[in-house]
C-alpha cells in the first residue's frame, strides 16, 4: 500500500447512480467524505469492499490512503474529492426543476 | 442523408430492449460486474470518477435538427445541462445514472440514434470528414461507405470481444479532415476509371502510449472486396493480437511485432478461405445507401452574391466558412471554443438553438467535426448575414475555426477515471489567453491539443503543439510536444523536455508562439518552420 | 481424448445449449479434442479438419478468440461438431452460433447464476438479426428461418420493383 499512509478510507461508486461513496462510521455508504470511516489497517477495509461489490451495491471499491490530516495522498483521490473544476448544477432538485421545464421526451414504443 | 427503414429501426429498438434487460440482470446480480462491463461498454456506458458516462454515436458526424434537439433535451433531463462533443463524432453525457440509461437509449432510438459500439473492445463508431458531401475537394462522398461499415460492424458476431478497441475512419477527399492515419484502419475512398468506388486501406495508426502513423496496406481495393478484406484483417487481429497487456493490444503493436509482410500473408490466407457469397448483397446495399445521400444533395443556386456586411462578418466567414461543392452555398462551422469555454461542451439550450438555425438556414442538417465543433453544411450565400446575426445573439459566432484557440481537449481528471491530470482548466486558461492574442495580433494558424493522460483522446500527439497532463509525484505536470500533425502528412510530435505546472502553461505556450514568429519565414505554417529549424530554438526559449 | 487443455474436461455433467434451441442437462458431448485459443496455432488448422467433434475453450467473458477460431474452422471446411465451453455468458450465445458453433456446454453453476431462463432465451430475446450473415450452422438456419437483413431488404425490394441491373 501507499507509503506514508497514515490511514485508509474505503471508496466506491454506487452501482445505481455511479456517484462516489465512502464507507461511513454508520456502517453503510455515504456520499460525504466527512462521514468516512478511517482505519489504520488496510486489511480491515479491503474484504468489506469485496463483499459490498459481491452484494451488487457498489462497483470499483478501492482504498483511499490519507495523511495524518485525513487528506488523500494520491492526486487522483484529491481531485476526485474536490469534484469537477467547472461550475455545474449540483443537486438533484436543480436537476428535476430543469427537467420540468425541458421539453417532453418522446418515448419509443 | 440516410434514414432508417423498418429493418434498421427494428434492429436499434431490439438492441435497446436487450440492454434494458441486461441492466436488470446486472441489478439482480445475475450478471457480475466483470461480465456486465463488456456489455455496457458495447452500449456506450462507462463508469467515471463521479458518475456513469453515456457516449452516443453520431454516425459519420451527421445530425438532423430533430436529433440535435433530442441531444439537447437529454442534456437537460439526464445530465447537468450539458453534453460534450468528442474527437470521434460522439457526444458524451458525464452525469448519467445507471437507472436512467435504458430510458435515454429508448429516447435516442425514437430519433434513429443509438450508443451501439461507441466504447468497448469492438469496432467503434466509424468516423469521417465533417464536410462530407459538401467539400469542394471531394471526389467521393464517404458517408455511404461509412454507413455500410456501420451495418456490417454492428453486432458482428466475431468482433465484439477483440483484444482492444478498433477505430475505422473513411475519407473521400484530397485533404484529410478526419485524422485518418491515426486510426486502426483508415480507408481513403477514390473512384476508379469506371466511376466505381475503390479504397486505399491504411492500417495500424493510433495514438496512446505508442503513437503510430498508419501504413499503406493495399491500394485500390474494389468495393466488392472491401468487406471480405476487412473481415480477414480483423480475424487475424482477433486471433493474434496481444491480450496480456492492454497497452500492447492494439493492431499497431501486432503489426510492429509480426511485421506488415507476415500480417499481409496471414490475411491473404484467411481471405482465400472466406466464403464471398456472404457478402454478395453488399454492393447493392451500398448503392441503396448512396442513392439516399444523393437525393439529399441540393441543386446549385444562381446569382447569390454576399451583400455588404460588417468587417466582423467577413472575418467570421473567412475563418469559419468553407468553399462548397455546389454553387450558391457555404458550409459554416460553429465554434464550441469561445473564449474560456470547455472545448466541445454545448448546453441543452445551445443545441436546441443550433437545431432551430439548421432548420432555418441549413436544410435541417448539422455536422459534428473531429475538432469538437459543429458545422451547418447547407447555408445559402444570401442567408449568411442573417445566420451570422443569429449566431452572435447566441454567443456562437467565435471566428476561430482551425486557430490556436480552437483547442481540442479531452475531459481529463475532471471526469475520466483513467486520467493522470486535469485538462479542462488548462484548456480554459489557454483559450482565454490565446483568443485575446488572436484578437490583438491576428489569427494564429496552428493546432493545439490537450490530453489528460497518455491514452491521447485529446490527440496531443497529432498537434502542432501538444500538451499531455501527467502525474509526477502526486502533482500535475504538463509535458509539451511540437510538430505533430493529423492531415495527409500525418506525424507524431516530438517531446520538448521536462513538463510545466498548470500555472506556467499559458506563458510557456506564448513563448513558443513568439519563437515561431521570430523564426517564421513568409507564410510558413508551424510544421514547415519546425521542420526547418528543429526543436532547439524552442527549447532554448522555454527553458532559458 | 487428446487434450490441449486441462481443467474443463474434468467435468462431465452440465447443460447443453444447441443452436436449434434445445437445452438439456447432459454430459459433455463426445469430443476428439479440446482447443484453448493459445494452442490453436501450434495444433495447426489443417490437423483439425478431419475431426468429428472439437471443443473450443472460452477463457474469460472478454476473450472472443474462440469466435474467430470457429469461423476460421468453418471457412476451412470443418464439418464436424463445434462445441463452446468455459467462461461464457448468455449474451454471447448468439455470437457463438453466428460464428459457426453448434452448441455450448455450460457448467451447472454458470446456468444457476445466470438463470436457466436467460440461457434458454438467449436466442429468442436478443437481437438475432445481422445485416450480413456468416454461414450459419444448420440448427440456427432452421430456427431463424430468415436470411440476413440485407438479403431480406433486397428480396422485399425485388418484389415491389421491376428487376434492376446491378453494376
Ligand atoms: S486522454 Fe486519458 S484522460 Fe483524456 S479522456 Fe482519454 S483516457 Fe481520459
Amino acid at each position: 500500500m501507499a507509503r506514508n499512509a497514515h490511514a485508509y478510507a474505503l471508496s466506491a461508486n454506487d452501482l445505481l447512480s455511479g456517484a462516489q461513496v465512502f464507507w461511513s462510521t454508520n456502517g453503510g455508504w455515504s456520499t460525504s467524505f466527512d462521514q468516512a470511516l478511517f482505519s489504520q489497517q488496510s486489511q480491515a477495509l479491503e474484504p468489506l469492499g469485496t463483499a459490498e461489490e459481491a452484494a451488487n451495491r457498489v462497483v470499483g471499491a478501492a482504498l483511499i490512503p490519507v495523511d495524518a490530516n485525513r487528506r488523500p495522498i494520491a492526486l487522483r483521490d484529491q481531485r476526485r474529492l474536490q469534484g469537477v473544476s467547472v461550475a455545474v448544477r449540483t443537486t438533484d432538485n436543480e436537476r428535476s426543476a430543469n427537467a420540468n421545464t425541458a421539453p417532453a421526451l418522446a418515448r419509443a414504443a | 442523408m440516410y434514414a432508417y427503414d423498418h429493418y434498421d429501426q427494428t434492429f436499434v429498438e431490439q438492441r435497446a430492449a436487450e440492454f434494458r434487460e441486461q441492466i436488470d440482470r446486472r441489478l439482480s446480480g445475475a450478471l457480475s460486474e466483470d461480465e456486465f462491463k463488456p456489455l455496457r461498454l458495447q452500449n456506450g456506458l462507462y463508469l467515471q470518477l463521479h458518475a456513469y458516462m453515456l457516449r452516443v454515436a453520431i454516425p459519420y458526424g451527421v445530425l438532423n435538427s430533430k436529433q440535435l434537439r433530442m441531444l439537447g433535451n437529454l442534456a437537460d433531463r439526464y445530465d447537468k445541462g450539458y453534453g460534450h462533443f468528442t474527437t470521434r463524432q460522439n457526444i458524451q453525457y458525464n452525469w448519467t445514472k445507471l437507472s436512467d440509461v435504458a430510458d435515454m437509449i429508448d429516447a435516442l432510438a425514437s430519433v434513429q440514434m443509438h450508443a451501439i459500439q461507441t466504447s468497448g473492445n469492438c469496432i467503434r463508431n466509424v468516423t469521417t470528414d465533417a464536410y462530407a458531401g459538401v467539400a469542394g475537394d471531394e471526389w467521393l462522398d464517404p458517408r455511404p461507405s461509412a454507413e455500410l461499415l456501420r451495418q456490417w460492424s454492428s453486432l458482428h458476431p466475431e468482433f465484439a470481444f477483440l483484444p482492444r478497441k478498433f477505430k475505422i475512419a473513411v475519407l473521400g477527399a484530397a485533404q484529410d479532415r478526419a485524422a485518418m492515419k491515426f486510426h486502426d484502419i483508415g480507408l481513403w475512398a477514390k473512384l476508379d476509371a469506371g466511376g466505381q468506388p475503390t479504397y486505399d486501406i491504411w492500417v495500424g495508426g493510433g495514438q496512446g502510449r505508442t503513437p503510430r502513423v498508419a501504413r499503406l496496406y493495399q491500394e485500390a481495393v474494389p468495393l466488392a472486396d472491401l468487406l471480405p478484406t476487412l473481415d480477414a484483417m480483423l480475424r487475424v487481429y482477433n486471433l493474434a493480437g496481444r491480450r496480456d497487456n492492454k497497452y500492447k493490444a492494439r493492431i499497431k503493436i501486432l503489426i510492429d511485432e509480426m511485421g506488415i509482410e507476415a500480417y499481409r500473408e496471414a490475411v491473404d490466407e484467411e481471405l482465400a478461405r472466406i466464403d464471398r457469397s456472404v457478402f454478395a448483397t453488399a454492393v447493392t446495399e451500398y448503392q441503396r445507401i448512396a442513392a439516399q445521400f444523393e437525393t439529399a444533395q441540393r441543386p446549385a443556386l444562381q446569382g447569390q452574391a454576399i451583400a455588404q456586411e460588417s468587417p466582423a462578418f467577413h472575418a467570421w466567414l473567412q475563418q469559419n466558412g468553407m468553399a462548397h461543392k455546389i454553387d450558391g452555398y457555404a458550409a459554416v462551422s460553429i465554434s464550441l471554443k469561445t473564449k474560456g469555454a470547455i472545448p466541445g461542451d454545448a448546453s441543452g439550450a445551445q443545441m436546441r438553438a443550433v437545431a432551430d438555425l439548421a432548420e432555418r438556414y441549413s436544410a435541417g442538417e448539422i455536422r459534428v467535426s473531429h475538432r469538437q465543433n459543429l458545422v451547418l453544411p447547407w447555408v445559402k450565400l444570401n442567408d449568411l448575414g442573417a445566420l451570422y446575426a443569429a449566431l452572435v445573439e447566441q454567443d456562437l459566432a467565435e471566428a476561430n475555426i482551425g486557430l490556436a484557440s480552437d483547442i481540442i481537449a479531452c475531459p481529463g481528471l475532471d471526469y475520466c477515471a483513467l486520467a493522470t491530470a486535469r485538462s479542462i482548466p488548462v484548456a480554459q486558461a489557454l483559450s482565454a489567453r490565446l483568443r485575446e492574442r488572436e484578437q490583438r495580433d491576428g489569427p494564429i494558424d496552428l493546432s493545439l491539443n490537450i490530453s489528460g493522460c497518455i491514452n491521447a483522446c485529446g490527440h496531443h500527439h497529432a498537434a502542432n503543439i501538444g500538451i499531455l497532463g501527467l502525474n509526477r509525484t502526486e502533482s500535475e505536470t504538463y509535458q509539451i510536444s511540437l510538430g505533430g500533425r493529423a492531415d495527409d502528412k500525418a506525424k507524431v510530435g516530438e517531446i520538448l523536455g521536462p513538463g510545466f505546472s498548470q500555472e506556467q502553461v499559458p506563458d510557456v505556450i506564448e513563448t513558443l508562439l513568439d519563437t515561431w514568429q521570430a523564426h517564421r519565414r513568409d507564410n510558413e505554417d508551424f510544421s514547415q518552420t519546425f521542420e526547418r529549424v528543429g526543436k532547439q530554438p524552442f527549447k532554448e526559449a522555454v527553458y532559458a | 481424448m487428446p487434450n490441449a487443455s486441462s481443467n474443463v474436461a474434468a467435468l462431465d455433467l452440465g447443460w447443453l445449449l444447441q443452436s436449434s434451441g434445445a437445452f438439456s442437462h447432459a454430459a459433455v458431448p463426445t469430443l476428439d479434442l479440446l482447443v484453448e485459443p493459445e494452442a490453436a496455432d501450434t495444433l495447426g488448422l489443417n490437423n483439425l479438419l478431419a475431426l468429428k467433434g472439437v471443443g473450443l475453450v472460452f477463457k474469460s467473458p472478454h476473450d472472443g478468440r474462440s469466435f474467430s477460431l470457429a469461423r476460421q474452422l468453418r471457412n476451412a471446411g470443418f464439418s464436424g461438431q463445434l462445441v463452446g465451453l468455459g467462461r461464457l455468458m448468455p449474451d454471447q450465445a448468439r455470437h457463438a452460433f453466428q460464428s459457426g458453433l453448434d452448441a455450448l456446454w455450460l457448467e451447472d453453476q454458470l446456468v444457476q447464476r445466470h438463470g436457466a431462463d436467460a440461457w434458454q432465451n438467449a436466442l429468442n430475446v436478443v437481437v438475432a438479426d445481422l445485416y450480413s450473415q456468416q454461414r450459419l450452422p444448420l440448427g440456427l438456419t432452421e430456427r431463424l428461418a430468415l436470411p440476413d437483413i440485407w438479403q431480406r431488404r433486397q428480396n422485399a425490394a425485388a418484389k415491389t420493383l421491376p428487376p434492376k441491373h446491378c453494376l
